[in-house]
């Protein structure tokens, strides 16, 4: 409505734009101090695809409304449960593109269940994990 | 465009798997997770001193903050390991004081050292926190007058079960004033009186105080007034209680007090403590919340009845004799104690009792009872008893335990057991891990049942049984797998020692015998003692003393 929130455009690695509030672009801390102020410059976030990169921006959207108390502590808490409940690749990208940007809470928690992931893992098991760490990050 | 993944991304994953297991297979990968990992693991547990070297955990792991360690094995508890025969700490000590300036926490158990040492880790560490000393021998009063007063920041100073020389109780005064991070003390090993005024200052100055275990001398009322001043213990114990029959009568003031910490007591050791049942049942009826109790079986089986009642958190129970070399009972405390808790308890799930008699039928009813056993200890106190009821061997019982208790992990047998009892063992007992056993078995086969069936095995212990070479050189590969074995009063020949080590590279299969070289008997002659325990350090130790020989890969006889 009455929210004139400056807004700028960043696009992801296989072309996808998305408009993004100041406020959301202040949890990019890594790269949030390089983003030109506003206007029709379109910034582009070549290491991330446009998948990942709404669901971070999501993920920042519901937090910045947990911060502003339209969300109750065990919302945002159910909330972040269903957010990691992804698959194993997803996961990964997530943890990278949260450390690329960084979004620290983001990061933490994916952490966490990334490790979850590793415990009680035999040998076996853990080269699959590692193929999946390794594979995201091919040279080009 | 290039990307590689942040190695720190790796490390912070990492940081959240505390396992050993997980951490190991982490690190199992690939090379440079192998590397991230060994930059990031922050303790360590050494099973056997002798198994690793202290130069290779350092090359390996050179951010350590928490190093644990054992060093003799169980059977030295009674006296099967003659004096001198090593686990000296100081090795240890003297490189990790260089390596590891940041080390927060020692826990060593049943080995010696000495005060140099503790005057070394007191001196060494900026931010010491814990040391535990558990059945230690070698040090002094005055080894723990430096920790007391060099470790500014200690935390936990726990002595169980340790051998100290006692020069004197005033090593408590040399904790400074400023110390007030005490958490837990435990010196209830110690024998001469400390200065109990310094004692009641040192406790009204830590207010993170939970765990004090004391030693003997210990006056009742001074006792009443400590508590009063810790309100936040949750484990206490003490040596003596002196005329707790009188305790309630006596000092009725206190009782509030007393009653108010009962409830958070959740450990309770009474192990030295000659207390008659009825007052024991008083003491435990108010610890609502016990979860690990260590009693003598003054407690008798009408006690454990009452504990089984009130109890219903209780986890451990250990019962210790007050009388176990008398011809006659002293106490009526019989397999039916046990039979009680183990119906009442529904969480209990560690038992190390001591008794006179046992049957299958109690046995039996026990496995049914507890399936979610994990560790099980029965000291029959004539090693060879029968079923007291039908005479027979005591296999169906412990057949029942092993076949019912799925998650069993440690068992410890006495009766008079056949050949039989192994072969239940080696079917049913798949997770166990650790197995003591004495003057049982019949023939080979029993040994190697065990050694063939038992998947987890990692440590065996084997006292005057009937057990020889062909199983032990049959499953020579099995012992690669397992921490260590050992072996006395066996008939176990000289020759087989040698084939052993000769067949097994990295295994370290010591003699020890205290008659002299064994190339001066025939060899297939008995070995007193052999210990077999895997190691990747050098198989000749260098502290080894003159009656233990280890075989060189020439198979020579090495002497120290």
């Amino acid at each position: 409505m009455e929210n004139r929130e400056k807004v700028t455009s960043l696009r992801s690695s296989d072309g996808h734009i998305f408009p993004v509030e100041d406020t959301v672009i202040a949890e990019f801390r890594s790269i949030h101090s390089f983003l030109p102020a506003a206007g029709d410059a379109v910034f582009p976030i070549s290491q991330i695809t446009g998948d990942i990169l709404a669901k971070v921006i999501d993920y920042c959207r519901k937090h910045i409304d947990h911060k502003l108390n339209r969300l109750r502590d065990e919302e945002i808490t159910a909330w972040d449960r269903h957010f990691v409940n992804v698959d194993e690749k997803t996961l990964l990208d997530l943890l990278v593109a949260s450390h690329f940007l960084g979004v620290k809470d983001l990061f933490s928690l994916i952490m966490v269940s990334v490790a979850d992931m590793t415990k009680k893992k035999g040998v076996g098991s853990m080269d699959q994990l590692h193929n999946l760490f390794i594979s995201n990050f091919r040279l080009d | 465009m290039a990307y590689s993944f942040p190695e720190e991304v790796l490390e912070h994953v990492f940081s959240f798997l505390s396992s050993d297991r997980d951490r190991n297979a982490v690190s199992l990968v690939c090379k440079s997770w192998y590397d991230i990992e060994r930059w990031c693991r922050r303790r360590v547990f050494v099973g056997n001193c002798y198994a690793v070297s202290p130069e290779i955990v350092i090359r390996r792991f050179p951010e350590l903050r928490a190093v644990e360690m054992k060093g003799k094995p169980h059977f030295a508890d009674f006296n099967l390991v003659p004096e001198g025969w090593g686990a000296c700490a100081y090795p240890w000590i003297a490189a990790m004081a260089e390596a590891y300036p940041f080390l927060e926490e020692i826990r060593l158990k049943r080995m010696v050292v000495t005060d140099e040492s503790l005057e070394l880790i007191s001196k060494s560490y900026k931010n010491f926190k814990v040391l535990v000393l558990t059945s230690c021998e070698g040090f002094t009063t005055d080894g723990l007058a430096s920790i007391a007063a060099n470790c500014r920041h200690l935390r936990e100073l726990d002595l169980r079960e340790s051998e100290v020389e006692d020069l004197s109780g005033h090593w408590l005064s040399h904790f400074p004033d400023s110390c007030t991070s005490l958490v837990s003390l435990n010196m209830s090993c110690l024998g001469s009186e400390v200065s109990f005024s310094a004692l009641e200052r040192l406790v009204a100055r830590s207010p993170n105080l939970r765990t004090l275990r004391l030693n003997r001398a210990v006056p009742l009322e001074r006792l009443a007034n400590l508590i009063r001043r810790a309100p936040q213990l949750v484990e206490l114990a003490c040596k003596q209680l002196k005329a707790l029959s009188g305790f309630w009568d006596v000092v009725p003031s206190y009782l509030p007090a007393m009653y108010s910490v009962c409830s958070g007591i959740t450990s309770l050791n009474l192990s030295y403590a000659a207390i008659p049942s009825s007052d024991l049942v008083k003491l435990i009826s108010q610890c609502q919340n016990l979860q690990r109790l260590w009693v003598l079986d003054y407690i008798e089986d009408s006690g454990l009845e009452a504990l089984a009642a009130s109890c219903k958190d209780l986890q451990e129970l250990r019962v210790f004799p007050s009388d176990p070399f008398g011809a006659e009972p002293n106490v009526s405390l019989t397999e039916q104690g046990l039979v009680s808790v183990s119906e009442g308890c529904p969480k209990l799930e560690s038992v190390l009792y001591f008794c006179r008699q046992m049957s299958n039928a109690a046995l039996i009813a026990i496995a049914k009872n507890r399936p979610n056993f994990i560790r099980f200890r029965l000291c029959i106190i004539d090693p060879q008893a029968p079923d007291y009821l039908t005479l027979e061997p005591l296999d169906a019982g412990f057949g029942a335990i092993v076949e019912n208790c799925k998650e069993l992990r440690r068992l410890s047998m006495t009766g008079l057991l056949t050949d039989r009892v192994f072969k239940y063992i080696g079917s049913h007992a798949k997770k166990l891990e650790m197995l003591s056993i004495a003057f049982a078995g019949d023939s080979d086969l029993g040994l190697h049942h065990v050694l063939s069936g038992c998947d987890s095995l990692r440590k065996l212990e084997i006292r005057d049984c009937p057990f020889g070479d062909k199983a032990l050189l049959a499953n020579a590969a099995k012992l690669e797998t397992m921490r260590s074995l050992w072996m006395s009063s066996c008939s176990v020949s000289f020759g087989a020692c040698k084939l052993l080590a000769q067949k097994m590279p990295r295994l370290n299969v010591e003699v020890i015998d205290e008659r002299g070289p064994p190339d001066s008997r025939p060899e297939d002659c008995s070995v007193e003692r052999v210990y077999v325990y895997r190691t990747v350090a050098s198989r000749r130790r260098l502290d080894m003393p003159d009656f233990v020989w280890t075989l060189d890969e020439d198979s020579s006889l090495r002497y120290s």
